[in-house]
């Protein structure tokens, strides 16, 4: 019951998406392209932080090295190869994760990592600013929109809203990876490892390897997501990995709700209602933005998609939900 | 099975374990019984590879395991049970169970689910089902584990060791905190599991001198990190040193 109504919402929300350009104006589909990517992004974070209890403060960083990865080679006249290139930042982004974690992941896990990994990501974005041959301060801007070819069919991704549709596609089947990834003996593996490091090490699981994977992923994601996000905006700079975006996945799923696959993604959609609904209270935007953010936190500790399967079990069957809520406060949300 | 060869171990300036010398033989229950304090848990966590030593080798089947960590040593076939139990809480009895059948099937390479599949496969369940089964707690298979009681919570932890298909169990104080009637519930569990024709060694660390008795076929004394006796319980209790250390007082309760 719990399951089928909000798969329903989620088919409902999935289409308005693709339909968008067919009612709404350019500055809004821009946004719902923007707040997909973002979306995105914030799954590969909570991959880390949900399943395998690993806080990273610096995914903005490999977000920009995606992003730039995607600028420079198709400045470079590789638009041929638009998806190829993906993967190419992809594998980069994967790369770098495996290098940081490699390193990192031997000795510190909780806060250390943390500020870390948030150390890294400024050092980069500094570097990047001061870089000419990448356009230091300015970033590299006037980034085309390329063909994609799959197979025999070519598509113009610069014409209308191709590339909408593009990310549309290409963030369905990200969020659908991601998904596989969660779900399956590896995520299940993953949450042990999040509940009790050392029960699962009696079980037999090289607890470090499956961290230093689990972060390798979440990096290769995070700079897909920056590579689909460079030609949608146009323009890379350096704050395109800034703090802010590093922060961004947090801020989402301590809205969304960390314990539910679909919390981060919750919460962008959500992050961004807001930011567009308040876009005109110049001053007062971010006080609302963070009461609201309060609130929820405070009201609802498991986010939004705890409080929706909260309401949603009750409407099913208003007395076993309530027997079950008096039972299992402490439980996690069920997907 | 298991032999320790002159073990020291310290914690900053605490020498907790002088010199332990001892063998453990396949298919037997040994017992490491000891005041609070004496060194039982720490000589645990040094057998299993929680933590290390700084002079003396542990082998386990013939092999110096002294350097391996803890996941190693799991998966040659060391099982062990936690004071306080360890379970996944989040997770319902049946998933606790679960997660650790994958993980000891791929340890051994065992592999029947398909890659793309996410649910466990059927073979994994049934198995849970059958382990859940055996600690009488079926029943509460779909349960959060964070809400089992105290003594299912104890079973449920002996599940997730028993799906690791040990070739030794460990128990720290199996019956830790337990009722009188639940005592004789894992007494009784223990003793169907580690029976004769199991060929399972059992090491374990116990306050209650019942449960010792019940089980036991050899037991070690340790007082402030020693080892200051090891025989049968006929030897123990008769041991006039272990009499002052340790039975003294509790051989009255037994």
């Amino acid at each position: 019951m719990n399951r089928t109504i909000s798969g329903a919402l989620l088919a409902v929300l999935a289409a308005a998406l693709v339909l968008l350009p067919f009612w709404a104006n350019s500055g809004l589909v821009f946004l719902a392209g923007t707040t997909m990517v973002v979306a995105v992004f914030a799954l590969s974070w909570n991959l880390l932080f949900g399943y395998a209890g690993l806080a990273s403060f610096g995914s903005g960083g490999l977000f920009s090295i995606g992003a730039y990865t995607m600028a420079v080679t198709l400045r470079g006249g590789y638009e041929g190869q638009f998806l190829l290139l993906i993967a190419l930042s992809t594998a980069i982004g994967g790369a770098v994760a495996f290098a940081i974690g490699v390193v990192a992941l031997r000795r510190s896990t909780g806060i250390f990592l943390a500020i870390l990994t948030l150390a890294l990501a400024e050092l980069l974005r500094i570097t990047l600013a001061k870089i000419h041959w990448l356009g230091a301060e300015d970033g590299i801007p006037s980034i085309v929109r390329p063909k994609a070819s799959i197979g025999v069919a070519t598509v113009d991704l610069a014409q209308g809203n191709h590339y909408y549709w593009f990310l549309c596609v290409a963030c369905a089947l990200l969020v659908a990876l991601c998904w596989w990834i969660a779900h399956g003996r590896f995520g299940r593996t993953l949450r042990t490892i999040r509940l009790d490091t050392e029960r699962a090490a009696f079980m037999g699981v090289d607890t470090h390897r499956y961290r230093l994977v689990a972060f390798t992923i979440s990096g290769a994601i995070a700079a897909c997501a920056g590579s689909l996000f460079a030609p949608w905006a146009q323009i890379v700079t350096p704050d395109i990995g800034n703090m802010m975006r590093s922060t961004q996945p947090i801020l989402f799923t301590l809205l969304g709700g960390a314990s539910s696959f679909w919390g981060p993604m919750i919460g962008a959609f959500l992050f961004s209602a807001i930011e567009f609904s308040t876009r005109t209270l110049v001053g007062i935007q971010e006080i609302i933005t963070g009461g609201i953010l309060l609130g929820v936190v405070l009201l609802f500790p498991t986010g939004v998609a705890g409080a929706w399967n909260a309401l949603v079990a009750r409407l099913a069957d208003p007395y076993r939900a309530e027997a079950k809520a008096k039972a299992t406060t402490l439980r996690p949300v069920k997907e | 099975m298991i032999r320790l060869h002159s073990v020291d171990k310290s914690y900053g300036a605490l020498k907790v374990l002088h010199g332990i010398e001892a063998e453990i033989l396949e298919g037997e229950t040994f017992a490491i019984i000891g005041p609070n304090g004496a060194g039982k848990t720490t000589l645990f966590k040094v057998m299993t590879g929680e933590v290390g030593c700084e002079a003396g080798t542990v082998e386990f089947l013939g092999k110096d395991v002294t350097k391996e960590p803890a996941y190693r040593r799991t998966r040659a076939g060391m099982g062990r049970t936690f004071q306080m139990a360890r379970i996944f809480k989040e997770m319902t009895a049946e998933e606790n169970i679960v997660v650790a059948i994958e993980a000891r099937a791929k340890n051994m390479g065992q592999r029947d689910t398909p890659w793309y599949q996410v649910r466990p496969s059927r073979a994994t369940v049934d198995e849970a089902g059958e382990i859940l089964a055996r600690l009488s707690l079926e029943r509460k298979a779909r349960i959060a584990a964070a809400q089992l009681s105290h003594g299912d919570k104890k079973r449920l932890e002996l599940g997730i060791t028993l799906a690791g298909r040990p070739k030794v169990l460990m128990l720290d104080e199996p019956t830790a905190g337990m009722s009188p009637s639940e005592r004789v519930g894992v007494t009784e569990l223990i003793r169907s599991i580690s029976g004769k024709g199991s060929g399972l060694t059992v090491i374990m660390t116990e306050h209650d001198m019942g449960v010792i008795f019940g089980l036991a076929d050899r037991i070690m004394v340790m007082n402030q990190g020693r080892k200051i006796a090891e025989g049968s319980i006929d030897d123990i209790r008769a041991d006039p040193v272990v009499r002052d250390v340790y039975l003294g007082k509790e051989a009255h309760h037994a």
